[in-house]
């Protein structure tokens, strides 16, 4: 029987170059069996897989020598109809998908399937993985979403502020309260950005009431307002307003720590 | 009487119990409360306590002043530091728990930090976290209403 993966790791190594880890091979053709498989990741280049003496060989030698060890049977370029057969993702789908196939002993009879969709997304991994980041206090953003990162780094100038600092008492802004702002922000834009393959709206994130931050998505006729309180234990609230048609706006409760791209696609729906 | 004329003083004038629904309120907004695209932050909505304990946002009815003169009536901060927004009458009286009530400040003589104001007018009821009740879905209606009737007297860039 198949064993099912049990983990598949990504990480970089050099500039170009990236390693998935795969315990087992999840073709069983492989002739290392009893090793772990490595497998490597170059865009535009073949998908290649390496067993772990086979790979501890590759980091001390060319890569000349690393492409005539491998068994011709587990190369494979990418073919276009392949590359496109999986949605973005993250390397714990490419991990399902290998399980599911085990699971439904479908491997056999899709074999070439298989090495496909995996291939395809082995390499569109990579490709999320080397997209240019831009970082803000922690938080790293694909670089299509630089205007989100941009607001974020702007609105951080709140932090500045102490108590009285508009001569009525107001407190400051905390950063354990920007912090959880910025976190909803950012699962919420790039969880958009990765389920609908285009550049989630930039949120404006502004003073609050009460040291509480105010977090806002937009579009001409519609609203969303997100209140982070500066008590951290205190529940996150939000508001959608819809101009068009004020009766279907409707509000709760938020978890801040989880994507809400749902609330983005109402919005932009 | 006399004496009021004397010192050009008309005041003090009587609270009018009646708003008109397609009247405004005009509120003066300072750029430091302004958004990266350029609208209000939703916290300039919110109550303020006077001398009499009355927690209320103070705004200028349209009857009895412009956005203009909203905006000269500035005292902490140059009038050129603020913009105006117009706020319905009847638009802010569907936000719940909102009421308009006509407040105009009279002293003789005038108190500089609070100079008379016949239009001044108190937007009552919650709206911010502090305030019973008070609600993000108050300020976010708030915000609604300015988006759509826009500035009356554009704010400065920041």
């Amino acid at each position: 029987m198949y064993a099912p993966l049990t983990e598949v790791k990504v990480s970089p190594k050099g500039a170009e170059r990236y390693w998935i880890h795969l315990p087992r091979d999840p073709w069983q053709q492989y002739a290392f069996q009893s090793e772990p498989l490595f497998g490597s990741i170059v865009p535009d280049q073949d998908f290649t897989v390496l067993s772990r003496t086979e790979f501890r060989t590759s980091l001390e030698e060319s890569a000349t020598v690393i492409r005539r060890q491998i068994p011709p049977k587990m190369k494979g370029s990418v073919a276009v109809q392949n590359y496109n057969l999986l949605q973005s993702g993250t390397t714990q789908d490419l991990m399902e998908v290998v399980k599911l196939r085990f699971e439904n002993s479908l491997l056999r009879r899709e074999n070439e399937n298989l090495k496909g969709q995996l291939r395809a997304r082995a390499f569109q991994v990579a490709e999320q993985i080397q997209e240019p980041v831009r970082r803000v206090s922690g938080f790293s953003l694909p670089s299509t979403l630089g205007l989100v990162a941009e607001r974020l780094e702007r609105s951080r100038a709140m932090l500045g502020l102490d108590f009285d600092w508009d001569g009525e008492g107001s407190p400051g802004y905390k950063e354990p309260t920007w912090q959880l702002a910025a976190e909803l922000v950012v699962k919420t834009a790039t969880g958009y950005y990765q389920s609908k393959q285009k550049p989630a709206p930039a949120a404006v994130i502004t003073k609050g009431d009460e040291g509480s931050i105010d977090v806002q998505w937009r579009t001409p006729t519609r609203n969303i307002l997100i209140n982070v309180p500066a008590d951290l234990s205190d529940d996150v609230h939000y508001f959608a307003h819809d101009a068009g048609a004020p009766g279907h706006s409707f509000g709760a409760k938020l978890n801040p720590r989880v994507s809400n791209e749902w609330l983005l696609t109402w919005l932009l729906a | 009487m006399a004496l009021n004329m004397a010192v050009g003083v008309t005041g003090p004038w009587d609270k009018e119990d009646h708003l008109p629904a397609e009247h405004f309120l005009y509120m003066r907004v300072l750029k430091d409360d302004i958004d990266d695209e350029g609208w209000p932050e939703p916290r300039i909505f919110r109550n303020h306590t006077d001398e009499h304990g009355v927690a209320a946002m103070s705004t200028d009815w349209s009857k009895y002043c412009n956005p203009e003169g909203t905006q000269l009536r500035a005292r902490r901060r140059s009038p050129s530091d603020y913009g105006v927004i117009s706020l319905g009458v009847g638009e802010v009286l569907t936000i719940p728990h909102q009421a308009v009530s006509h407040a105009p400040i009279f002293n003789r003589p005038e108190n500089p930090q609070d100079p008379n104001n016949r239009a001044h007018t108190n937007v009552l009821g919650p709206k911010s976290k502090k305030d019973p009740y008070g609600s993000v879905e108050i300020r976010a209606r708030y915000i609604a209403i300015v988006r759509v009737i826009g500035w009356a007297v554009k704010p400065p860039s920041k």
